[in-house]
């Protein structure tokens, strides 16, 4: 039982430790760095992305 | 750095932006708040259980989801929006991982499940966690200021193992079904199973109609599968005690009203009473609080109540069975004591009789007492089966016109002759307005007599009885008293006098031989044949009354 609870606690940790990292590298890269792209709007010219495009949010 | 393309406001706590419509805050809010409520009601109610912080963790999971979502919604800023377009995905797909979670404990008993399948299903999400802050997932904004974006290769890898996920749950479900003995367990997970998964197929749907490109109308359908879940939850709670709440009702009751006055607070024009409403939420919250507190310990002191009824019945029903067991056992024992103690009375009879030639004084003299004491054996053995007769139901009454006071008096003259050798003097009186007559077992109604003179003469060193048959006519009842100048009851001995075994202090000291069981057939006969025995004293050493009483006929 008590094997099984240090089990459960090395995954927990492991689990938020990886949801901080994810969290750390997307505000370090999105909010500091600011590596993400803005598409053109031009209407004419169609791009491959077509197929991904979403009116709205996920 | 990049400009903020569009011309919208600041975003309030970065939800509020009039560029958002308000058809989108009532698709949001609305689960939101159910999902937020449910998920504290449901801890609050018991935080030990682990299916309740399973739940509790889903429902926060969605309701970041959701506030995520109004972020993408109503923020202007474009790092912003990439920022919680990339954060969704994992939260989503952590909201799915939990579902999985709490339908694994309801079709497992509430069995925790093992670490290595939580590390295999929390592999899945590693590519998410990993991937999340790169153009894998979010490849850039959309051209257009209606925040959308365009989704990377790990967005699509996370509609996959939605479907994937939901696919578990409905296997968990059928195997959960099959293999759950207890009926409440299984109702259990039906309803759980089947609320997550329709919570989550609204999700997964609401996902495919951005990949089949619908427009952003269907997708707010993907919110409502949580009232849905919340709405079956909330009856499973109720109906099949899923998650062990007690005090739901109240603490929704509670909750309601805190968040209506809360919800007061907020309005604009109420500025003027705001303390006063304030104040008032602080007060009934701690209230509330308390109240839901006592009702809780209140309700678990009545389960323990209940516990321990449960445990005395059980205990009784086991004290019934050895009860009856006892009698029978007393039963088989005393007939089997009978059968030799016939033949030793019947040699000792014929060997005092001369049958076996002329015996010495002393031979004669021991055989006597043998005689005594085999006289007393058998009447023992006799109020032994009684006894187990009256305790297994099994004593049968021949019912016939009885005449008591005729009874009463051949038994006196039955044993005057004792009484006289005992140098105690033995009348009958009578005073009957009617017949006397009685329906009851002749044989009986006798025992009942006999063994009570019998007893006044034993317990009466020295004076008179007194048979006395009168007769109640109005009251349909008919006496005989047995009235004794002997050593008379304490009122202690008056209390147990008619127990099994009971026996008064004074029978000990004046060393009368008895088994303590006459009066208790005695008085167990009375009362099946519709009558009753008692007996009255003025103490010690100032003789006793015994009653016994018949229905007249």
């Amino acid at each position: 039982m008590k094997k099984q609870k240090i089990h459960t606690l090395i995954f927990y940790f492991f689990l938020i430790f990886f949801i901080l990292l994810s969290v750390g590298l997307t505000y370090s890269n999105i909010i500091i760095e600011k590596n993400f792209k803005q598409f053109s709007a031009d209407e004419n010219e169609p791009s491959e992305l077509d197929f991904y495009f979403h009116k709205a949010a996920i | 750095m990049i400009d903020n393309p569009c011309e919208w406001g600041s975003a309030a706590l970065l939800i509020f932006s009039d560029n958002v419509g308000k058809l989108i805050y009532y698709t949001h809010v609305l689960p939101l708040v159910i999902s937020l409520f449910l998920g504290f009601q449901v801890l609050i109610s018991n935080p030990k259980e682990l299916a309740n912080r399973v739940l509790f963790v889903t429902t926060i999971l969605f309701s970041i989801w959701v506030y995520f979502n109004l972020i993408l919604w109503a923020s202007p800023t474009p790092e912003i929006v990439v920022f919680f377009w990339s954060l969704i995905v994992p939260v989503e797909l952590l909201m799915y991982l939990a579902a999985v979670y709490l339908v694994y404990l309801f079709s497992h008993g509430q069995v925790d499940m093992p670490t290595w399948l939580k590390i295999c299903f929390s592999l899945l999400l590693l590519p998410i966690l990993l991937f999340a802050h790169t153009s894998l997932t979010v490849i850039g904004l959309s051209p257009d200021c209606d925040t959308g974006a365009f989704e990377g290769i790990i967005i699509q890898y996370m509609y996959f193992v939605e479907v994937l996920l939901l696919l578990v749950i409905a296997y968990l479900i059928i195997r959960g079904f099959k293999k759950l003995q207890k009926k409440t367990e299984r109702q259990q997970l039906l309803f759980i199973g089947i609320s997550t998964f329709i919570f989550l197929a609204f999700f997964t749907a609401g996902n495919f109609t951005l990949f089949f490109d619908l427009g952003p109308f269907y997708e707010q359908y993907k919110l409502f599968g949580m009232p849905v879940f919340a709405a079956l939850v909330s009856y499973s709670i109720i109906k099949y005690r899923a998650f062990h709440t007690k005090t739901l009702i109240t603490e929704i009751l509670i909750s309601a009203l805190w968040i209506l006055m809360f919800s007061i607070l907020l309005f604009r024009d109420m500025s003027y009473a705001r303390p006063i409403i304030f104040f008032t939420v602080v007060i009934f919250g701690f209230i509330g609080i308390v109240l839901s507190r006592v009702m809780r310990r209140e309700l678990e002191q009545k389960a323990e109540i209940e516990r321990l009824a449960l445990g005395l019945e059980r205990a009784n029903d086991r004290l019934q069975v050895l009860d009856k067991q006892k009698s029978e056992f007393v039963s088989i024992a005393s007939h089997q004591l009978r059968s030799p103690l016939t033949a030793i009375r019947g040699y000792v009879s014929m060997m005092t009789e001369g049958s076996f030639g002329k015996l010495p004084d002393k031979a004669s003299e021991a055989l006597g007492r043998i005689a005594e004491s085999t006289v007393f054996m058998a009447s023992s053995i006799d109020d032994f089966l009684e006894v187990s007769r009256i305790e297994s139901g099994n004593m049968k009454y021949d019912y016939r016109d009885v005449n008591l006071k005729e009874q009463a008096g051949h038994i006196v003259d039955d044993l005057r002759t004792d009484a006289l050798h005992r140098g105690l003097l033995l009348m009958f009186r009578s005073d009957l307005n009617g017949t006397g007559l009685v329906r009851a077992d002749a044989g009986k109604t006798q025992q009942i007599l006999h063994n009570l003179i019998n007893n006044a003469l034993k317990y009466t060193p020295k004076g008179s009885v007194t048979v006395y048959a009168h007769d109640d006519v109005r009251g349909k009842k008919m006496y005989v008293d047995i009235i004794d100048t002997g050593l008379g009851l304490s009122s202690e001995s008056l209390q147990k006098l008619f127990g099994k075994f009971a026996r008064a202090k004074v029978a000990s000291s004046a060393n009368i031989m008895g088994t303590g069981l006459g009066l208790f057939v005695a008085r167990e006969m009375a009362r099946a044949m519709g009558g009753d025995i008692s007996v009255t004293s003025d103490g010690e050493g100032l003789g006793s009354t015994f009653t016994i009483v018949l229905p007249l006929i």
